[in-house]
């Protein structure tokens, strides 16, 4: 035999060897595979016992705390000018007169021109309407802590309508918590200053600023 | 017959574009592998009868000549019996390099699903899986399987050529003691080698006969 014949043959033969090796790989992969089919086929066992008693979930039941009182908001003060002090009488003495000679060596001398008054501050009267106004922060501590208060201020309105000497007269809470605050506010305010004759005189004012948590 | 085929085009797909060259590979092996065995088995004989009957038609002749006359015969023999076994023995190492690289391509195939979809769809990244392992495993059987025939073929031409080698002795040995040309240290040597290629001998005889 030839050849060609030979390599013919030999490929028909090794073809058919070729395809049965890779027969039999498929037969050693899918083997498994089919263990698989069949494992999955099975029934799974339950692991859980289906036949107990079926327990009845009590609910606890627990009285619900009373909702907190409702913080009632401090109602906004007004602010308010102080009403006009009466002016003081001078008590009406009676004295008995000292009689004595005026005379003295010293009467020829000049007398002394007698002091100015001092002129000390008047009460305002003219409304509390600032002129211009710095708003107030809020003390961070205090909103954290939910605080609310005011504080009831005087202080003196110079002529030209700044503000000084603020002191705290009243303060809710007494803590001090809004007295700096409030102090610094107001000595930037701005008023119109207190006429009296024609003149701008200063005068003392009191002024309640409220700090208020809104909402 | 159907269902060996059905399993067989899944098995291929499921491998990838490598396998195919794998199965190539193993056609082209196992071909030469089937080959070599006809040409030990059929074709060897006849041609060792043929040079046997080549030889014997020859006159005598001086005795170098016919040494070197014998030397070229069985070289062209052994030539013969392993001409393929180079090439059978190159692909049975390329097998697992293809599945090497069948591996390789399915891996990248997997990272691709990876970068597409993400680690949490197993079921997508199977493909690329069975792409990388199924070619693996291929080779290694294709390669495997090849193996053990390459060795026997390479040990059986060996054989096959050195029995020629001796029978062709003997045969020219027996020429010369018949033209009454004798050498002793020759003959002893054709016979330390008759004996063991009668066994071979007989058998080649006896196909003659056929």
């Amino acid at each position: 035999m030839n050849t060609p014949v030979r390599f013919g043959v030999s490929l028909v033969l090794g073809l058919l060897a070729a395809v049965g090796l890779f027969l039999l790989m498929n037969f050693l992969v899918s083997r498994g595979e089919a263990g698989i089919e069949a494992q999955r086929r099975e029934p799974l066992p339950q692991f859980i016992r289906m036949d107990d008693q079926e327990q009845i979930v009590r609910r606890r039941e627990r009285e619900k705390p009373e909702p907190p009182e409702e913080i009632k908001p401090i109602p906004r003060l007004e602010a308010v000018a102080t009403p006009k002090q009466p002016t003081p009488q001078p008590p009406a003495f009676d004295l008995p007169r000292f009689d004595f000679p005026t005379d003295l060596a010293l009467a020829g001398l000049p007398l002394a021109a007698p002091p100015p008054a001092p002129t000390g501050p008047v009460a305002y009267t003219q409304s509390l309407t600032p002129i211009s106004q710095v708003p107030p922060q809020y003390p961070v501590r205090a909103r954290r802590q939910g605080i609310s208060g005011w504080v009831r201020l005087e202080f003196v309105v110079n002529p030209d309508g700044s503000v000084r000497d603020v002191s705290v007269v009243e303060a809710e809470p007494r803590e001090g918590i809004f007295d700096q605050e409030a102090v610094r506010a107001l000595s930037r305010w701005r008023f119109h200053p207190q006429m009296q004759d024609g003149k701008a005189v200063p005068a003392i004012a009191t002024i309640t600023i409220v700090f208020n948590l809104e909402g | 017959m159907i269902e060996p085929i059905l399993n067989l085009q899944r098995f291929l797909d499921a491998g990838g574009p490598v396998l195919w060259v794998i199965l190539l590979v193993a056609v082209v092996l196992w071909t030469l592998i089937i080959e070599r065995y006809w040409h030990h088995w059929r074709v060897f004989p006849r041609e060792l009868s043929a040079v046997r009957a080549r030889r014997s038609r020859l006159p005598p002749q001086e005795r170098r000549i016919a040494r070197m006359l014998l030397r070229k015969d069985v070289s062209e023999l052994r030539q013969g019996l392993t001409r393929s076994l180079t090439a059978i023995r190159t692909l049975i190492a390329a097998c697992p390099l293809l599945g090497l690289l069948g591996t390789v391509t399915g891996m990248i195939h997997v990272f691709d699903v990876i970068g597409f979809s993400g680690t949490g769809n197993p079921r997508a990244m199977a493909a690329g899986v069975s792409m990388a392992t199924i070619p693996t495993m291929a080779g290694l059987v294709v390669a495997l399987s090849g193996f053990v025939f390459s060795i026997r073929l390479q040990r059986g031409g060996e054989a096959h050529a050195r029995e020629a080698e001796d029978v062709l002795k003997r045969d020219m040995l027996e020429g010369e003691r018949k033209a009454g040309v004798r050498s002793q240290e020759s003959g002893v040597r054709s016979q330390e080698s008759g004996v063991r290629s009668k066994k071979h001998l007989t058998a080649v005889i006896s196909t003659v006969e056929q």
